[in-house]
């Protein structure tokens, strides 16, 4: 079944560059997709735009058929690169406010999930340091039944043995017929865990991609390797 | 809907009912002050009645007393000024950092509408602004009744207040509930308009540049209140001149005059509840279509 679905995808910011023109994209429940290109390809633009944070300046996107709009955002789970909690917040409190909006929030998985990071609920966010803070964000995100996950950066400001424990749970916890779709600079650690892939160069041009294990067959090489070919700096 | 608000006025609530209390406090001691001064004068009008010079007559412990209730009752004004602007910049601070910093990223991405985003947030501002003129009103009802008398509660002026009353009924009678109803209207529609002005200086700032968001607010705020100055003042030079005055002056029908003042009061509530309308409309506009989280 077709999870997402964006057409003719174009975005300008202040009327000058085109960030994404004429991107076209297709996924299917399931799936761990890498979307990975260098900085300003547009990766973060095109998660915005399929979690309704930005509006497309031409062609549309569906989750699950629906057009984006809030009915999507039920289906949606993202989590963006930055901390987007209110920091006097305590974690259980957080826990409740996912409660009250999201149904599909399981908050005995989020609770096992923290205990396993050794977070306690009852610490406000700012009391936290930066990489419990990122856990906190990615164990309530995933801790959701949805239908796709958006994870921009989600191992970005964590250490190596965390870095594990999140691919674990990113793999481990998402539902047969949910997709998820990671965005990430850190492509060593991630491809272990994609099943596709997507190399993005600037305006939303696809340069590469597919079944992450056939391309690596095909080519002999990592998906690393692969993409500090691809974008050599000579190149972009 | 009711989660948004739920969430929304718990955010300020703890900052609310603490300067709340505070603010209580200070009128508490204000009246304490008031009272104090009023019976150390009284005391000294009475001698002054009885014909006696009261230059000098002022104790040591009278004047030290009096300097510092006077800086007591200053505090105590001071206190409810900054109270009700504390609690303004509470509920803006909510509406900003809710919607137009990072925090954006988790309350535009709920499964809910941005109408009903917005409409939550207007209703959290009326609410704690409501509830802020409350509490600044009890404080001077309770500072006027307990602290101008030497009595434990100014008698006279609740009998002054009484009479009014009666005589405006004894005037209008019914009509005087209706015109009170029409005034709380009013005041309900300017609290929801100046809410609704204040979040789309916001809207504007947040939405026009990605830095200097609040000076760029703040600048769109004076601009926005000289344009409400100056429409006001041409609308009451073309409308309102001497021969308008003069053709109300001849109305004697008191039926008249009555449909008269209600139409008024009606018309600047219809008026004030259409702009409001129109700032909301034109905020959701812009979350709608020009919302850019960096």
């Amino acid at each position: 079944m077709t999870v997402l679905e964006a057409k003719h995808i174009s975005k300008i910011y202040s009327g000058r560059n085109y960030v994404l023109n004429d991107f076209n994209f297709k996924l299917e429940s399931g799936r761990i997709v890498g979307l990975l290109g260098p900085n300003g390809c547009g990766k973060t633009t095109f998660l915005k735009l399929v979690s309704g944070l930005l509006t497309p300046t031409a062609g549309s996107i569906e989750v699950c058929g629906i057009p984006v709009s809030e009915r999507t955002n039920s289906l949606v789970s993202y989590l963006p690169e930055r901390t987007y909690f209110n920091p006097s917040m305590r974690v259980s409190e957080l826990m409740d406010y996912f409660c009250d909006f999201y149904p599909d929030f399981d908050r005995a998985k989020a609770e096992k999930m923290l205990g396993d990071l050794q977070i306690t609920t009852n610490r406000p966010l700012k009391a936290l340091s930066k990489g419990q803070r990122e856990k906190v964000q990615l164990v309530l995100v995933m801790a959701r039944r949805a239908r796709l996950y958006l994870l921009d950066e989600p191992i970005g400001g964590v250490d190596p043995a965390s870095r594990d424990y999140i691919l674990q749970t990113i793999v481990g916890n998402y539902a047969e017929d949910a997709t998820v779709v990671i965005t990430t600079h850190l492509i060593y650690d991630i491809e272990p865990v994609l099943d596709e892939f997507m190399f993005l160069g600037y305006g939303g041009q696809i340069i590469m991609g597919g079944n992450a294990d056939d391309i690596r067959a095909q080519y002999g090489r990592s998906l690393d390797q692969l993409f500090r070919e691809v974008f050599r700096c000579a190149n972009y | 809907m009711r989660k948004l608000l739920k969430h929304d006025l718990k955010s300020v609530f703890n900052g609310w009912w603490i300067s709340s209390l505070s603010v209580l406090a200070f009128f508490i001691v204000g009246t304490v002050c008031v009272k104090e001064i009023t019976i150390i004068e009284q005391k000294y009008q009475s001698l002054l009645y009885a014909g006696q010079d009261i230059a000098g007559q002022h104790t040591t412990s009278e004047r030290i007393l009096t300097v510092l209730c006077s800086i007591g009752l200053m505090l105590t004004f001071v206190a409810a000024a900054a109270y009700i602007i504390l609690n303004l910049i509470l509920v803006l601070r909510r509406y900003y950092t809710n919607l137009f910093t990072d925090q954006g990223y988790l309350t535009f991405t709920l499964p809910v509408s941005r109408m009903q985003i917005l409409f939550s947030k207007l209703i959290m501002g009326f609410i704690y602004m409501l509830a802020t003129s409350l509490v600044v009103g009890i404080g001077v009802v309770g500072f006027s009744v307990f602290g101008t008398s030497t009595e434990f509660v100014n008698t006279e002026l609740l009998k002054q207040v009484s009479d009014f009353f009666k005589e405006v009924y004894n005037e209008i009678g019914g009509m005087m509930f209706v015109y009170i109803a029409e005034v709380i209207l009013c005041g309900i529609s300017t609290l929801v308009c100046t809410i609704m002005f204040y979040y789309s200086c916001i809207t504007v700032g947040s939405v026009l540049v990605k830095k200097f968001k609040i000076l760029v607010a703040i600048g769109i705020y004076y601009i926005g209140n000289m344009v409400i100055s100056f429409a006001t003042w041409m609308f009451i030079l073309v409308f309102i001149d001497s021969s308008f005055l003069n053709r109300l002056g001849d109305i004697t029908d008191q039926a008249l005059i009555h449909l008269s003042a209600n139409a008024l009061l009606l018309l600047v509530f219809g008026a004030i509840a259409l702009i409001a309308a129109a700032l909301y409309c034109f905020n959701l506009h812009l979350l709608n279509k020009k919302l850019n989280l960096a």
